[in-house]
């Protein structure tokens, strides 16, 4: 792949926040106390190790 | 303290932000949070979902998907595919990294990728080895504790578009 179809691949815009910033936070706050996984749910240590 | 930038959340730091353990969890919120008020703006990957969701019983999958409804989702397209795969063929070419392309999973490639873009996005991310140099250069780091006291490191990598287009 050259350089200048590579730079084309670097124009990427994301999107924003689905329900607002606001509703996000407070997501983030209720996500906290939902307490499903153990510590280490995604494996990485040993995926890494 | 980081602002003002585009910042994607690696899986780990979802599965803190989820854990049973009170303490990272809430380490975990706060940091989300303070970035939030900072003026960045905060996303997570399709393939986090992924990765969070699999193994889970419909129950627990529910009770996350209904607050990470809220979160930006940047999802799997052609041109983000096509990112990935530049990117895999560019550490292909770099010889440390190839010698341990099997510690680095496709996810992590795919999550990688997604901020080699112009507006500069960062990562957060705990896992250091999954993006490796000189692709991903640290911009700052913040820790975070778990029950046990033990403190884990966050890193905010930016991507090196420079390596890429060169790679």
């Amino acid at each position: 792949m050259s350089k200048k179809e590579k730079k084309e691949l670097l124009k990427d815009e994301w999107p924003s926040y689905p329900h607002g910033e606001k509703k996000f936070i407070e997501s983030v706050k209720k996500a906290a106390k939902l307490g499903l996984f153990e510590v280490d749910h995604l494996n990485l240590s040993t995926t890494h190790s | 303290m980081i602002e003002k930038s585009d910042i994607l959340l690696d899986s780990c730091i979802i599965n803190h932000l989820l854990s049973k353990d009170k303490k990272l969890s809430k380490q975990a919120a706060e940091l989300i949070e303070a970035l939030a008020k900072n003026h960045n703006r905060l996303s997570i990957s399709q393939f986090t979902l992924y990765e969070i969701f699999r193994g889970q019983n419909d129950s627990q999958r529910k009770k996350a998907e209904k607050e990470l409804e809220n979160f930006i989702v940047i999802d799997h397209t052609q041109l983000r595919q096509q990112r990935a795969t530049a990117l895999f063929s560019a550490y292909k070419k770099v010889r440390d990294i190839k010698q341990r392309m099997d510690s680095i999973s496709d996810c992590d490639i795919f999550i990688g990728s997604l901020i080699f873009t112009e507006r500069k996005p960062l990562l957060l991310t705990c896992d250091f080895h999954d993006f490796p140099r000189p692709f991903f250069r640290e911009v700052d780091i913040t820790k975070i504790e778990n029950k046990s006291g033990k403190k884990e490191i966050c890193y905010f990598f930016q991507a090196d578009l420079e390596t890429f287009l060169e790679g």
